[in-house]
């Protein structure tokens, strides 16, 4: 420390070896405590989660592309499509008439699935037994719809219906989830059916109620 | 301690980090923008071009000219080069065959007349209209019960040449339509909520450029 040197060219070399490791330590602990605040709170599925948005049969949600209402719920053994050959299962096919109404612009409202009252999801794809295909609904014109989901009949008491725009990914959008308000008591009776359960997957006048 | 050689303080030490440190600095915007510009890769794909953001707006009564350039799908480019005029939307007198339109609702017909060279790929145009309020109301060609033309922008009879599909060429076979003429007139019904006033025209082939074609009062 007596004999000082010209700055500049040997500064580097002159600063303690003791703040060099107390800045690395320093970093160190800032990545350290950066994971721990990354990693310690659960919150990417939260990030990430739909807006749920819950409702029940006959009470019109408002959702961010659309406002959507439940018709009454019925279920059979046996289903006749409009679009394909007639279905049997030995479960139930249940089947939801659905209102949607676009906002905004037109939407193509594709996704579905079934929160069944046994705790799994029952889901609903194209080129299944269960369908929903309501097409495109332009803004203030009706579109109506039918889901229909082939289940356990346990699963019917307690069954929740959440519809959403993307089929692909419902992340961080609107979500309507739609108690049907179903008993043990339909599940029985639809088990029991053997009726063709006529329906309509898509139309612009309004379905009738079976 | 017999040194005789004067120390700046308590300046010096302060000059000499930002001078030691100068190429970082300038190397420090250099990051940021490339780490920006990194970060944003996918802005463009995932969100410029998902909606209708870039408009050619055209007033009430003129002729457009609207250029660009749409990607063909085999990793190419082809130019739309095409000349538009709205000659007016009115309430449809004659429905389109089979046309039911539902309760609560109107059909309106939007006419359009276009120029372009005959030589031109136009497939793929879509539209749409707006009302005030911003809502927009799509074209559909297999909807309310009616067939109408799948591309509404060109003559169904002589819809001008196809973009090229690639190898599946070779087995397609020869168009067979008349050539399109170098200015034709087309007319579509869409079908809107009653109580809307239309304002706007919407026509394009790739987001996020369109023409936004202003409706005469």
């Amino acid at each position: 420390m007596s004999t000082p040197e010209p700055v500049g060219t040997t500064a580097r070399v002159r600063r303690p070896r003791v703040q060099t490791l107390g800045a690395g330590a320093a970093v160190l602990a800032a990545l350290a405590v950066g994971h721990v605040v990354v990693t310690a709170f659960p919150v990417d599925d939260r990030v990430s989660a739909p807006f749920v948005r819950p409702t029940v049969v006959g009470e019109t949600v408002e959702l961010r592309y659309a406002s959507l209402t439940a018709g009454e719920p019925t279920g059979s053994t046996v289903l006749s499509p409009d679009t394909s050959t007639q279905l049997s299962t030995p479960g139930v096919f249940l089947t939801v008439p659905l209102t949607i109404v676009a906002t905004g612009q037109p939407r193509m409202i594709s996704f579905a699935e079934l929160r069944g009252g046994d705790g799994r999801t029952y889901t609903v794809f194209t080129s299944g037994r269960s369908s929903f295909l309501p097409g495109t609904a332009q803004p203030g014109v009706p579109r109506y719809a039918t889901v229909s989901v082939e289940l356990p009949p346990e699963a019917v008491p307690g069954a929740h219906l959440r519809i959403g725009l993307n089929q692909e990914d419902q992340r961080g959008d609107d979500l309507a989830d739609i108690d049907l308000g179903l008993t043990q008591a339909d599940a029985d009776d639809w088990a029991a059916v053997d009726t063709p359960l006529d329906i309509s997957s898509r139309s612009d006048e309004p379905l009738e109620q079976p | 301690m017999s040194a005789p050689i004067v120390t700046p303080v308590p300046d010096a030490p302060a000059a000499g980090w930002w001078h030691r440190n100068r190429w970082a600095l300038v190397a420090l915007p250099v990051a940021l923008v490339l780490t920006l510009v990194a970060a944003g890769d996918r802005v463009r794909t995932l969100w410029w071009e998902q909606d209708l953001r870039r408009p050619t707006t055209v007033a009430a009564g003129e002729t457009a000219d609207f250029h660009q350039r749409v990607y063909d799908g085999l990793g190419g480019t082809l130019p739309v080069d095409v000349q538009v005029r709205l000659d007016g939307v009115r309430d449809v007198s004659t429905l389109p065959r089979d046309m039911e339109v539902p309760e609560g609702s109107r059909a309106v017909q939007v006419d359009l007349t276009l120029s372009a060279d005959p030589d031109r790929v136009l497939t793929g145009c879509l539209l749409a209209v707006r009302d005030a309020a911003g809502n927009r109301y799509d074209y559909v060609s297999n909807a309310w019960g009616a067939n109408q033309a799948v591309v509404p922008c060109v003559p169904e009879d002589a819809p001008g040449p196809r973009p090229s599909l690639g190898d599946l060429d070779e087995v397609l076979s020869e168009q067979d339509t008349p050539p399109r003429p170098a200015t034709w007139s087309v007319s579509r019904v869409l079908v809107v909520p009653e109580g809307i006033d239309v304002t706007e025209v919407v026509l394009w082939w790739q987001k996020p450029q369109h023409l936004l074609l202003e409706v005469p009062s």
